[in-house]
């Protein structure tokens, strides 16, 4: 039923969760790179299973890029007004599970220009707000939850803070090396000034 | 969407995606939600360029700039004062904060209360979220300082102090007072018309900073002579004066030459463009021969001092007309 040919008129099946499944056009298919590292050269023999969301969400998530298969390649979040209505739509008709779900599926399909537009939103539901207004929105990770992350993010601060010292070695180096440090300092420090105190005023 | 939802619930590369949404302050305002939330914004290692305290006259400031393109502000208003005295200008402790206005590129601003955060408490909390190193510099712009000077040192003495910026309206004893109080700092960055005149403010040249800017304007009509230049014990120094004559920098660079500003290694005073370098002049009763500079294929002059030191001059030409002089030993 499917091979991997470049044509968008070819279907794939999917299987959700609840085992069943459904047709995707191989266009909207490809703007999941999770699929195209999968599937596109070598090709499905039967269902492409997709069993860890269900069938809604993952007929959301492609209803999205059947929509955008002629769009251009994504290149960044767009503002709140670029948006186009059928886009608006899209995100003010889910609740908030099936937007969540949304979010996971479209992480797992590794669909840049959704998951970025997702979180985009949530980015932009935060602006503006205080604390006490960002907790009406956001519920806080436990400290269990955090401390399985932190350990990981450890180890790769450690591996970060090396690469960064060494390069700050290399940068002092070079500092001491260039012909007119002074030129670059002048700089830096000009920047921090011009933008508000390099002014004398009257006051 | 109506109920609030748990970010930690998302998958981490969706996390990251609605942090890098955050501006500073929502950052910083996420941070305050809890330890761990804090923690979360921590792991994901954003950076600020340079944070830097001004201690305004009605208001304490922090700003932050981030890269080139975002600058935030948090600005901490005090306490509605208890009485109507007036208080003694340079005794007032720093206050604990009660109204808080956070500004991204001095424009969107949110006010919020403070949650009882010390003003050393906030800048803990920025250098920690932001994975910045325990340094910031310090803005001065006021004649004299409303605040006590040691209680300002009290707010830095967990951080060091990268500069002091002298700019605005600051005055010459206010600058005095700060660096009696707060020496150590690797630049002095000197922007306030009321230091013109350095030999008003020679304890200030001979400190020991790494670099010291005087001048960043010619609005600022700066006449420091041949003395005050050779006391400046920086190892970088940046003057922009017009009233520095070709035979001022000929008898400094004789000064030099016998062991005057053994610690300077590098050195440029800037003119204004329309400056006319006499070199015969500049160069009148020295050794010195002429090379190029490698990558710039600029000409160089190159002299010795008495030591075997050696000192390079390049004179600028182009839009700003500056006179470099460098050591290279």
């Amino acid at each position: 039923m499917t091979s991997p040919a470049s044509s968008s008129e070819v279907k794939y099946l999917i299987e959700s969760s609840e085992g069943n499944t459904f047709d995707v056009s191989g266009a909207a298919l490809r703007q999941s790179n999770t699929f195209n590292a999968m599937f596109l050269n070598i090709g499905a023999d039967g269902p492409i299973p997709f069993t860890d969301y269900n069938e809604a969400t993952l007929k959301k998530v492609f209803e999205y890029c059947e929509h955008s298969v002629n769009e251009e390649n994504y290149s960044g979040p767009k503002h709140q007004d670029d948006l186009s209505k059928w886009d608006l739509n899209f995100f003010n008709e889910m609740d908030q599970k099936m937007f969540i779900d949304v979010i996971n599926a479209s992480n797992f399909l590794d669909i840049e220009r959704l998951t970025s537009y997702c979180c985009e939103r949530i980015a932009r539901m935060l602006r503006g707000k205080n604390t006490q207004e960002m907790i009406k929105v956001i519920t806080l990770p436990t400290a269990e939850e955090l401390e399985a992350k932190q350990k990981v993010e450890e180890k790769k601060a450690a591996a970060a803070k090396k690469v960064a010292e060494k390069a700050a070695e290399t940068a002092e180096k070079t500092e001491t090396l260039e012909e007119l440090p002074v030129q670059q300092l002048v700089q830096t420090t000009r920047n921090k000034l011009t933008r508000k105190y390099l002014s004398f005023s009257n006051e | 969407m109506s109920a609030a939802f748990s970010l930690l619930g998302l998958p981490k590369n969706a996390q990251r995606k609605v942090l890098n949404g955050f501006d500073a302050v929502q950052l910083i305002n996420f941070s305050l939600l809890s330890n761990n939330a804090k923690t979360l914004v921590r792991s994901l290692n954003f950076t600020i360029a340079q944070i830097t305290l001004c201690a305004d006259e009605d208001f304490i400031e922090i700003q932050a700039i981030v890269d080139k393109e975002q600058s935030v502000g948090w600005i901490f208003y005090p306490p509605e004062p208890s009485s109507r005295i007036q208080p003694v200008r340079g005794t007032v402790p720093i206050f604990v904060p009660n109204l808080v206005k956070a500004e991204k590129n001095f424009e969107e601003t949110i006010y919020f209360k403070n949650p009882k955060m010390s003003i050393s408490e906030w800048l803990t909390l920025i250098i920690e979220v932001f994975n910045h190193p325990p340094i910031l510099d310090i803005l001065w712009t006021k004649p004299d300082c409303l605040f006590d000077m040691k209680s300002i040192k009290g707010i830095v003495e967990r951080f060091n102090v990268g500069s002091h910026f002298f700019t605005r309206n600051c005055g010459v004893e206010c600058a005095q007072l700060a660096l009696r109080t707060m020496s150590e700092s690797r630049t002095l960055a000197i922007a306030s018309p009321a230091f013109a005149n350095p030999a008003e403010y020679q304890d200030i040249l001979i400190l020991n900073s790494k670099s010291i800017f005087i001048g960043f304007s010619f609005d600022f009509d700066l006449k420091i002579s041949l003395d005050d230049i050779l006391i400046i014990n920086s190892k970088l120094i940046h003057i922009m004066s017009r009233h520095i004559t070709d035979k001022t920098i000929n008898r400094y660079l004789k000064h030099w030459i016998q062991g005057s500003n053994p610690r300077m290694e590098n050195m440029r005073l800037e003119f204004e463009p329309n400056r006319i370098f006499d070199e015969e002049v500049i160069l009148r009763g020295l050794k010195y021969r002429r090379a190029r500079l490698i990558r710039q294929n600029q000409p160089k002059i190159c002299i010795r001092r008495k030591d075997g030191t050696n000192g390079i001059i390049v004179l600028h030409l182009a839009e700003t007309r500056c006179f470099d002089f460098y050591v290279s030993n």
